[in-house]
């Protein structure tokens, strides 16, 4: 498994770097045998272009295919992306090795203990992301074409309540515009015996040891999209309130999650949070009450926990600009196993 | 590509590798022949496009005429029908999961109280559709909320012309199992629930439904409230009306349990949703939220049809054909099967005295934070 994740990192490697804009001086070869991860590599990339137009009578010419086991499909075609940069030479993309304690709480019986899971000091690449003043018009666009299964199954939730597989394929375009992350992202490899148990789900995460993959933290001080344009028909770029949907004003702030895991397993992958902050439990035998609001009076409750805000406008046909959001959000434990 | 760039390339190769495999203190194992014989490539997302068709209106009132005879006839009134053709495009994760997260707050459809609802704050603004403290999924991170299949769904209206419109969204999981702590300060959509009564011994099945309201309806279980006691009627209840030689007065369309030979309805009696403490969702198939056409005050279009939209499980009569999605930001958690509550519902928790006293007593009617009044 090794090599998949190095592979991985070797094309997100090349993948970016092709666009790079900024000289940098070239390692020697001496100088090439001893890196290891110390230090600190700054990038910055400017006029990025990406043009994926689609051509005439050229299958996939242009397009990015997504395909199902049973035979469903998203095609992105006409995929653009563009960025006037990413990372400035004061507001770098940075690259470092740092030593980290993954360690977490833990939980039994709804009683948590600070930095139960008491994990050691290890080294993480660290990737530090531009500030906001670094991301300058990063776009993407898309027109998005679904294919379906090639055998109906009567099971699927929408035929089988009374739906037909349909020859609208085509689902117009889709807009991101100005998207800026700020933060920084922390990757290492799973501890020996460290192992998030599920709960409820029976996917052998129980007693077990590590699995291959590898562990994250994410700090993102800050994720903000200024417009997510959905348009069918006309495809202008621009919103039509009969038409079109719209998300507006995305941001998401302050979202910290420390030691997530990523494993592969022979039947997809198990992504794993667990940072467990106390939590009352419910009271009474037929009607219980009271459970799942914070233990402000528990010996491990922590004021300052990191707690996540979103907001968004949204505006549908015929209807108004509104605002959403989520307030002081805290996301302490997360298991999903995805199915292939 | 340049010399240059080739060095840098390796130069951060290198450190990948050379961090990756200082520090990773698991080893990477290669899969067995017999784990390996089961990875096939596949993906774990599935897509879908399905053409569905609804005729879509609102309810917006209660007639009742005296028969020639004993009772009434009850006839529901109907805003202009709509018949909507459709593209469902779905995506769909494969998978199952479990997580616990709380919000202070959960706010949807915000819109500076400049929308309709009728229900104001307390500096006379008009709310949101859906305005929920306290908000969570789950106990805690040792008793968390379960789900499966989660998808994201876009409904794209066909127009007899040729032209499409988006019709709405929904973010929903195909199973949904767990404790969710809530407050409710508005909600919109329709979340059909149990109540347990402790005190009585019996089993209360209500209806959450509204459009930015605290409306709700209880009935005693057997009975299915559809909601209709909520809307206005005529004649007014307990008036005296006669046909011909026969006379009665007016059936009351907020019957806790209905007579309908009599003229009366299952309207349902409100309850107020302060009371409510918690939804837990057990076994509950299809669990969503959508934003579908209008919202703020655009219900009612010029040709007097009405927004919103229905999705495909509302073809199944899961979710009642006089009830589709309000306009605006919807929570819709349906019955697996209406006739049989326990193949999968959720069940509302209560501060249990003021509530059930209102839904067996049918106390708390002037309240007006419970007369739900749409506009058209």
């Amino acid at each position: 498994m090794r090599p998949i994740i190095n592979k991985i990192f070797v094309a997100v490697s090349f993948s970016v770097l092709s666009f790079s804009a900024i000289a940098l001086e070239p390692l020697s070869d001496d100088q090439l045998s001893h890196v290891n991860g110390q230090g600190q590599f700054n990038f910055a990339f400017e006029n990025i272009k990406f043009n994926g137009n689609a051509i005439d009578g050229v299958a996939e010419a242009g397009s990015y295919r997504t395909v199902a086991t049973d035979g469903s499909s998203l095609t992105r075609q006409n995929y653009q992306f563009s960025a006037d940069s990413i990372g400035t030479r004061t507001s770098p993309l940075t690259t470092s090795a740092v030593a980290l304690d993954p360690s977490v709480n833990s939980i039994s019986d709804g009683e948590v203990t600070t930095n139960g899971t008491s994990l050691a000091v290890q080294g993480f690449l660290h990737i530090g992301l531009p500030e906001r003043s670094g991301w300058n018009n990063v776009d993407l666009q898309y027109d998005a074409v679904y294919g379906n299964p090639t055998e109906v199954d009567p099971n699927n939730r929408n035929i089988a309540a009374g739906g037909t597989p349909s020859n609208n394929l085509n689902f117009g375009r889709i807009t991101i515009d100005n998207i800026a992350i700020t933060g920084s992202l922390d990757i290492s490899g799973i501890p020996d015996d460290y192992k998030i148990e599920s709960v409820l789900l029976d996917d052998g995460s129980r007693g077990a040891s590590s699995r291959e993959g590898f562990m994250l933290n994410v700090d993102i001080d800050e994720l903000s999209i200024d417009q997510f344009l959905f348009e069918t028909e006309l495809e202008d770029g621009i919103f039509n309130p009969e038409r079109d949907m719209v998300i507006q004003n995305l941001n998401i702030s302050n979202l910290h999650l420390k030691s997530v895991t990523i494993e592969t397993t022979s039947k997809g992958y198990r992504i794993a949070y667990s940072n467990p902050q106390p939590f009352t439990q419910g009271e009474g035998v037929l009607i219980k009450s009271g459970a799942g609001l914070p233990d402000t009076s528990h010996a491990a409750y922590n004021p300052n926990f990191p707690k996540t805000d979103i907001t968004l406008s949204t505006q549908m046909p015929h209807g108004q600009m509104s605002e959403s959001r989520i307030e002081g959000l805290t996301l302490d434990h997360l298991v999903f196993n995805v199915r292939n | 590509m340049t010399t240059k760039k080739s060095n840098i390339h390796y130069a951060l190769i290198g450190i990948t590798l050379s961090i990756l495999s200082n520090n990773s203190h698991s080893e990477l194992k290669p899969l067995e022949e017999s784990d390996l014989r089961e990875v096939t490539g596949q993906s774990a997302i599935q897509f879908s496009s399905t053409d569905i068709s609804y005729d879509l209106s609102h309810l917006v009132g209660v007639e009742f005429n005296k028969n020639a005879g004993i009772g009434f006839t009850r006839e529901e009134q109907h805003s202009v029908t709509e018949h909507v053709d459709a593209t469902v495009h779905r995506l769909q994760i494969n998978g199952d999961g479990e997580f616990h997260a709380f919000a202070e707050g959960l706010t949807l459809g915000d819109y500076g109280g400049s929308n309709n609802s009728i229900y104001k704050d307390a500096n006379g603004q008009s709310i949101p559709d859906i305005a929920l403290r306290n908000f969570g999924f789950g106990e805690s991170a040792d008793k968390p909320f379960y789900v499966e299949d989660p998808y994201i769904e876009i409904q794209q209206q066909n127009h007899p012309d040729g032209t499409q419109t988006f019709r709405g969204f929904r973010i929903g999981f195909g199973k949904a199992e767990g404790h969710t702590p809530v407050t409710i300060d508005s909600i919109s959509g329709y979340i059909p629930t149990l109540s347990v009564s402790g005190d009585t011994g019996g089993i209360i099945r209500a209806l959450v439904y509204g459009s930015g309201t605290k409306d709700s309806f209880g009935n005693i279980i057997g009975e299915t409230p559809d909601g209709t006691g909520n809307y206005a009627q005529t004649a007014e209840a307990g008036q005296w009306v006669c046909n011909g030689l026969w006379c009665g007065s007016t059936p009351d369309n907020t019957q806790l349990t209905g007579n309908t030979a009599m003229g009366q309805s299952l309207g349902g009696k409100e309850i107020n949703l302060e009371h409510i403490e918690s939804l837990d969702f057990h076994n509950v198939e299809n669990f969503y939220i959508s934003l579908t056409q209008g919202g703020g005050n655009s219900f009612v279009n010029g040709d007097g049809t009405v927004n919103g939209a229905k999705w495909s499980q509302h073809l199944n009569g899961v979710i009642p054909s006089n009830r589709p999605d309000l306009p605006g930001w919807n929570l819709a958690a349906p019955f697996n099967d209406p006739s049989n509550t326990a193949a999968g519902y959720v069940e509302a928790h209560t501060n249990i005295t003021a509530s059930l006293g209102q839904i067996l007593f049918g106390t708390g009617d002037n309240n007006p934070r419970q007369q739900y009044q749409p506009l058209f």
